[in-house]
């Protein structure tokens, strides 16, 4: 029996716990029923998360399919200075860090003695393999924090083609920077809630938009092809104690770009420290007066004409002509030449007064036909125009001097495009970089596909002057150090003064050769251009050794197998004794 | 009345001495749905609840995964790159040059373009 004492002693409880819960329950019926509205928006807004889901930068690939630049996840290692101090370990820690992130010991030291300080970085953007070898150490007091950055696996490589993207993840220049719209994809949403721990809860996860991941961008470029080129415009670069050397190869039947490459260049991992100067894509971005290279547009324009034959005479006025009251001179004096050998020698008083016999009006309209004084329309920034000045503007002088590539200026691309037309029966291709787009899905979101520019000449007129091209690189021609074994190279070599204030300098040149390979049937044309080479200066020693060492690898890598010399000499003999 | 008075005392007298009465079936069944729909609730609340951290979960590791991905990717690129190539040619003490083209023996000959097919039948005829 309970006691009456005892009974109502259980009713206070009873009673006061009643009244604990009425309470709150109260309260919880105040704070869910209530005009508690300011209360509610704030534990929404504790709770709610508002997430951007970013996502990584495309790839760009070479044609066929090596990695040339792509998001990579990798740490930042940084340490609490602190702790490390505490745990007696500090040199030792100091000591891995260094081996480890190939860092100097001193530096590390610097930044881990400060006992004042619980953060400081000792190494960003360390690839994951590094962490993980530092992180199983279980080293005291170093810790990692995941980033993520655009990486270029081949450094200096194709840097000019490639550009970079910037902190931002904004491409900012070459292909990064013209298809930047692809290749940064589109951020999701994702607008969620998270429990007491900040630990996402899926299912009250509210708005949820997929991010677009970025396309892949494949080049038309060979990356093997394009190390080629670059190592030989290094040891052009020391050979001949240059100050800038570039070239581009050329698919001449597409007008695909299957290697370009600058000298000074950047490592685009790196980009902040290199020189604005050294970012320069010279191929597209740097003009200047061709020189001789430029004769073969004027010859071609001629011929397509039919104003000069190949076996016509013209007087080479043994290398001095007044034309206008202003001497022209040859680099070597020449009497009466054949239409052809003035080609071959590339005689400036023959180009001249083959310019002249075309006209200005005819002179001009051939050269916007080849692509002078436009840009191509390659998809990369920077592209110059170069200049031809309209004809309003040329003085007396000037058709005889544009005839020998002064009063111009053109980009290498200009050059190296005109030349491919001749080998491509005329039909001037746009340049292109690119090849496709390429979603996640492995959806093409971009094809390019090949593009004709226009026909500056008939097919036989190109025909004709890949013939008298392919003289150039004969015994005898200027451009005889480009010659390939086993194959016929058509070319053109050319050394152009740079213009100084009142003039041109004495012994800064540019020395350039550009030809085409195989000239039987021309698939490849390249350009080299060296600039301000010193000793020597002209495109035939200098240029010309470059372009063979170029050629003669691009061919046996591309498998470009030899038009038979027997074949291609009887029909060339028969084709001349058909023209005749 | 003094008939259904009679009715109840009957009904009284059928009730066996200290038995309050029978829980009533039909709230028993109410509160048996009542319940089972609590109990399927709270199932599918926390089936969803581990579904959810099960979805994160995998979502973590489809990222760790794509991450994992463009590391080898990287690595493979590294390896078969010309430079590393050269370097490890040159680490061995390998010299590799392009054979002479006198050297090489093609299986196939070079597709002759238009004019030279039709200049070679023609010499062919002669």
């Amino acid at each position: 029996m309970i006691e009456r004492g005892q009974r109502w002693r259980l009713l206070l409880v009873i009673g006061v716990i009643a009244l604990v819960w009425t309470g709150l329950g109260a309260r919880l019926a105040y704070l869910h029923l209530g005009a508690n509205d300011h209360l509610r928006e704030r534990i929404e807004s504790i709770r709610t998360v508002e997430n951007d889901i970013l996502v990584g930068r495309g790839r760009i690939l070479d044609r066929t399919g090596n990695i040339m630049a792509l998001d990579l996840a990798l740490k930042h290692v940084f340490v609490d200075p602190k702790m490390v101090l505490e745990s007696g370990h500090g040199r030792f820690i100091t000591a891995q860090l260094a081996r480890m992130l190939e860092l100097d010991p001193a530096m590390v030291a610097s930044k881990v003695n400060r006992p004042d300080r619980r953060f400081e970085y000792v190494k960003t953007f360390v690839h994951q393999d590094v962490a993980a070898d530092i992180r199983s150490m279980g080293l005291n007091g170093v810790h990692f924090e995941d980033v993520s950055a655009r990486h270029y696996p081949r450094g200096v490589l194709l840097s000019h083609v490639l550009g970079f993207s910037n902190l931002e993840g904004v491409g900012s220049a070459g292909v990064e920077q013209r298809f930047d719209r692809y290749l940064k994809g589109v951020p999701g949403l994702r607008i969620t809630e998270v429990d007491g721990r900040r630990r996402e809860v899926y299912e009250r996860r509210g708005v949820d938009i997929k991010p677009q991941e970025g396309a892949d961008v494949f080049l038309t470029i060979d990356q093997n092809l394009q190390y080629f080129v670059e190592r030989a415009l290094d040891r052009a670069m020391v050979d001949h104690s240059a100050k800038g050397a570039w070239a581009i190869v050329q698919h001449v039947r597409t007008g695909e770009i299957l290697a370009m490459a600058a000298r000074p260049d950047f490592d685009p991992n790196e980009y902040r420290r290199a020189p604005e100067d050294h970012r320069l894509n010279r191929t597209i971005g740097f003009t200047y007066e061709p020189g001789s290279t430029f004769k073969v547009a004027v010859f071609a324009a001629a011929f397509n004409e039919g104003l000069i034959t190949p076996d016509e005479i013209v007087d080479c006025e043994n290398g001095r002509w007044i034309h206008n009251g202003r001497p022209l001179r040859d680099f070597h004096p020449y009497g009466k030449l054949t239409i052809a050998d003035a080609l071959k020698k590339s005689s400036n008083i023959a180009a001249a007064k083959i310019a002249l016999e075309l006209g200005e009006e005819r002179l001009y309209n051939y050269l916007r036909a080849f692509g002078v004084g436009r840009t191509t329309g390659i998809s990369l920034p920077g592209e110059e125009a170069g200049i031809l000045n309209p004809r309003n503007r040329w003085t007396s002088l000037s058709i005889s001097r544009i005839a020998m590539g002064h009063e111009v200026a053109v980009t290498s691309l200009q050059l190296v495009n005109m030349l491919s037309a001749i080998g491509n029966n005329g039909f001037l291709m746009k340049p292109r970089v690119v090849n496709k787009v390429v979603n996640i899905k492995g959806e093409t979101v971009v094809a390019v596909s090949d593009e004709v520019l226009g026909r500056p000449i008939r097919g036989e007129t190109a025909r004709l002057m890949t013939r008298l091209l392919a003289r150039i690189t004969e015994t005898g021609g200027t451009g005889a150090r480009a010659r390939v074994d086993g194959y016929t190279v058509a070319g053109k070599t050319g050394t152009a003064q740079k213009p100084v204030r009142g003039g041109y300098s004495d012994h800064d040149n540019i020395a350039s050769f550009m030809g085409l390979i195989p000239a039987e049937d021309p698939q490849l044309s390249i350009i080299v251009v060296v600039d301000e080479p010193q000793p020597e200066h002209t495109g035939g020693r200098v240029a010309a050794p470059v372009y063979q060492e170029i050629a003669s690898q691009a061919v046996r890598y591309l498998d470009i197998p030899p038009v038979p010399q027997d074949l291609a000499a009887r029909f060339t003999a028969q084709y001349v004794e058909r023209t005749k | 009345m003094a008939k259904n008075r009679r009715k109840n005392k009957l009904r009284v007298r059928s009730r066996k001495p200290g038995v309050r009465g029978v829980f009533p079936g039909t709230l028993f069944a109410i509160l048996l749905v009542l319940a089972s729909f609590a109990l399927t609730y709270l199932y599918l609340c926390g089936r969803c609840d581990a579904l959810g951290k099960r979805i994160n979960e995998l979502e973590k590791i489809r990222d760790g995964l794509r991450r994992d991905v463009a590391t080898e990717e990287f690595k493979w690129s590294n390896l078969t790159s010309p430079q590393n190539m050269e370097a490890l040619l040159k680490k061995h003490g390998l010299t590799m040059t392009w054979p002479s083209e006198d050297s090489v023996v093609r299986l196939r000959r070079n597709p002759l373009p238009h004019e030279y097919a039709e200049g070679v039948r023609e010499i062919s005829h002669d």
